[in-house]
């Protein structure tokens, strides 16, 4: 049975996130781990139920078997529902042939007879590739308000940053007369954060429309929206105030995870009356050593801990055998660091043993050159042997011999 | 694999053990190691035996197990065939408030008729366990006993209604049972898990209750030792009966040793219980933790060692516990100063109290209270 919904969220999961590099060799960016215990696609999924959204599409095409599996009936984040709830709507094989989805719009587009089940009035479009909380029933009660034809959260950034997203720029009453994707010389800071409420009956005609169109790269941001814009749709900008990151590269998104360390960082996981959700595995609580030495750390369930960890994010089942050294780093669940290896600014993937001894990255001041500085990074399931190193932000996709130097 | 077993837990016997702790809720309900509740034990052995069925009755003080339980998803109980049944008292039963194995038991009858499984499973909830109870209901088929009760070896902790000392032969054929008896030595003492035929169960508790028997152990057991084919089956793994509020927080700080921890919690039969969806742990500056287990959820500025923190605890700066077991969402002020405590969800200690316990006679904070 399908009832009549006001607002459907359809949250755009198929991409590659190609910048993490062999962090999403086999899944998807949204299933990336964040925070000790959470995948990137926990946030716009707890934001949906929290806000009293309880019908999501999640779009899925790039490696989808975790993600799937994370997902799953959807009773973790309360949407296991008899009508509405999170359903995974891959691209599928029709009469006239098969299509991947060409772009953000062709996904949604491939996916309307999905949204006309529930007739909503409203559709909101996510990503889920970003770090946030946020109150979407807020803005669809502006977006009401202002009898938009389409509202576009924003970010207020810096001037300096403001060449690296899409900007809108808006007249007084918030309504946005330009949209400007990486413009060299910004005239606003108002970033578009990947969240747009549409009415439904308008974003139909335009997927419809852009669809027919064969020179279009069916994209929400390069196609819909300007062509909305060109033709005199009402688009309002919906000011948002808070913590959001992209965390699209390796080195945001380990800021992002030490960002839950920074008390002047206004990311709250403990708030009781906004609760990110996620799928937990059973695990005892972690176990703190008395040779331990842990300081301002994130530390999750069935962790080991007795070493020295510092300024980390530990993931559930980690493991820091006595004399081992993890600072500025995260690692994730089920990796062993062992005796005596040091581990400083990097990221080690889910599974990954790092061997006595072995060193993996090293900080800035530490570079003889500070530009050459990266996040080390380690993917998942693999061994770094006794005594190998592995220099700051080197990436590593295959084992490390013994002694190895990288 | 789905087996031809059905379990009942009973989760008020032995609530007396522990007074202070099942005031407000039932043993089935006390908080353990963190993240647990006593029920979790047997629940999860059952679940990890394949069981799918499973009767909990309940006699009184039994919110918090409702709360904890719900539809029994966590354990994959929530089922259209089988999953939990839930027995509160029943208005018709004369005796409705008297919790006893026997009477528990007859009050659910038509959940033990109705069922078609061979095999009843019946387990208390005052003990901390992990075993592979598929083996051991394997054990009761394959040596056809009418009932196996598991046993250990060791220094008799006190049960409800008396604690059952088996004498057994070279066959584990028990050859005398002995309630509660004067005893120093180690003994075969009884863990309050048995595996019964499900017909004979149901004509051994019909017949106990037209000639108004009260208890399984005295009248049932101890009366059919010549009649019944009743066995031991050693636990094996880490097992500890909570029978006195000592107990239960040396029972706590056993988790501790990695042994005890590899033997509770080994990943092939996790230890299933509710989730509650905290954030990591997170530690402060300021925060110096040694020898502790840790819940999600907790945010700790101050000095922690050999404690047992659960669920949502906050340590303030400069406060100092050891020895305690510190359960969900307690708040220790700043400087306070806390040793063989234990204090029950919820309390808050003001910043600078001190309080002192000993390990045979910790100190408790009852529930919701600020000290």
């Amino acid at each position: 049975m399908f009832y009549k919904t006001e607002c459907v969220a359809m949250l755009l999961a198929g991409g590659q996130g190609s910048r993490l590099g062999v962090l999403t060799k086999k899944i998807a960016k949204p299933a990336v781990p964040y925070g000790g215990k959470y995948r990137i696609i926990d946030f716009p999924m707890s934001n949906c139920i929290n806000s009293g959204i309880d019908t999501v599409g999640v779009l899925t095409q790039y490696q989808p078997l975790i993600l799937n599996d994370y997902i799953g009936t959807g009773a973790p984040w309360d949407l296991d529902r008899r009508g509405g709830g999170v359903h995974v709507l891959p691209p599928y094989q029709r009469g006239a042939g098969a299509d991947w989805y060409k772009g953000t719009a062709n996904a949604i587009y491939q996916n309307i007879p999905f949204i006309e089940r529930y007739h909503p009035e409203y559709v909101l479009v996510l990503s889920g590739d970003h770090i946030y909380k946020m109150d979407y029933a807020k803005m669809l009660d502006y977006h009401k308000q202002s009898k938009a034809d389409c509202t576009i959260a924003v970010l207020d950034v810096s001037l300096e940053e403001a060449s690296r997203f899409g900007i809108m720029n808006t007249r007084e009453d918030g309504s946005i007369y330009e949209f400007e994707e990486k413009p060299k010389v910004p005239k606003s800071t108002k970033a578009s954060m990947g969240v747009y409420i549409f009415n439904w009956n308008i974003l139909r005609a335009y997927l419809e429309q852009d669809e027919a169109d064969e020179n279009s790269s069916n994209d929400f941001g390069k196609n819909i929206i300007p062509t909305m814009l060109g033709n005199g749709c009402k688009m309002m900008a919906y000011s948002f105030d808070g913590y959001w990151k992209d965390v699209g590269t390796v080195e945001s998104l380990w800021d992002a995870n030490l960002d839950l360390l920074n008390p002047s960082v206004e990311l709250d996981l403990l708030d009781e009356n906004w609760k990110i959700y996620s799928r937990t595995e059973n695990a005892p609580p972690h176990y703190v050593s008395p040779e331990a030495d842990i300081h301002n750390s994130l530390i999750s369930n069935g962790c080991q801990v007795s070493g020295y960890v510092d300024y980390s994010v530990l993931f559930s089942h980690a493991t820091v055998e006595a004399g081992a050294q993890v600072q500025y780093s995260i690692i994730m669940p089920g990796a062993v660091i062992k005796k005596g290896a040091v581990v400083k600014y990097a990221m080690i993937a889910e599974n990954c043993v790092v061997e006595e001894g072995a060193v993996i990255g090293g900080a800035p001041e530490e570079m003889e050159n500070r530009s050459d500085w990266g996040v080390a990074l380690v993917g998942e399931n693999l061994t770094i042997g006794k005594g190998a190193v592995v220099g700051a932000g080197k990436m590593v996709e295959e084992n490390v011999k013994e002694g190895q130097q990288i | 694999m789905k087996t031809n077993c059905i379990g009942v837990i009973f989760s008020n016997i032995g609530d007396n053990m522990v007074r202070d702790l099942t005031e407000q809720r039932c043993i089935g309900s006390i908080p353990f190691g963190g993240r647990y509740r006593m029920i979790d034990f047997p629940l999860s052995a059952m679940v990890h035996a394949g069981i799918t069925k499973v009767g909990i009755s309940t006699r009184y003080n039994y919110r918090s197990l409702m709360d904890h339980l719900g539809s029994g998803k966590a354990w994959d109980l929530s089922r259209k065939n089988g999953g939990i049944y839930l027995f509160p008292p029943y208005s018709n039963m004369a005796s409705s408030t008297n919790a006893t194995r026997l009477l528990e038991l007859a009050a659910m009858m038509p959940f033990l008729e109705n069922s078609k499984e061979d095999y009843v499973v019946l387990c208390d909830c005052d003990t901390v366990f992990n075993f592979d109870l598929s083996q051991m209901i394997e054990e009761h088929i394959r040596s056809g006993a009418d009932i196996t009760f598991g046993y250990v070896r060791g220094k008799k902790p006190r049960g409800a209604g008396g604690r059952m000392v088996f004498e057994l032969d070279h066959s584990k054929k028990i050859k005398d049972i002995l309630i509660d008896p004067e005893q120093t030595e180690d003994c075969d003492y009884a863990i309050n898990i048995s595996v019964h035929n499900r017909s004979l169960l149901i004509k051994t508790v019909k017949d106990a209750m037209s000639r108004n028997y009260t208890t399984l152990s005295r009248d049932v057991y101890q009366r059919g030792l010549s009649t019944l084919d009743m066995r031991g089956y050693r636990l094996s793994g880490y097992v500890r009966v909570i029978d006195s509020l000592s107990t239960y927080l040396s029972a706590n700080e056993d988790l501790l040793n990695a042994q005890v921890r590899d033997s509770l919690f080994c990943a092939d039969r996790p230890v299933l219980t509710k989730v509650r969806d905290d954030a990591p742990a997170r530690y402060a500056v300021g925060g110096k933790v040694k020898n502790s287990l840790v819940a999600d959820g907790c945010l700790i500025a101050g000095k922690v060692e050999n404690c047992i923190l659960f669920r949502g605890v906050h340590v303030g700066k400069e406060a100092n516990l050891s020895n305690c077991v510190i359960m969900q969402d307690t708040i220790i002020g700043d400087k306070a100063n806390l040793s063989y405590v234990i204090t029950d969800k919820n309390t808050e200690i003001s910043p600078g109290r001190t309080l002192i316990g000993f390990d045979s006679y910790p100190a408790y904070i009852t529930k919701n209270s600020l000290v």
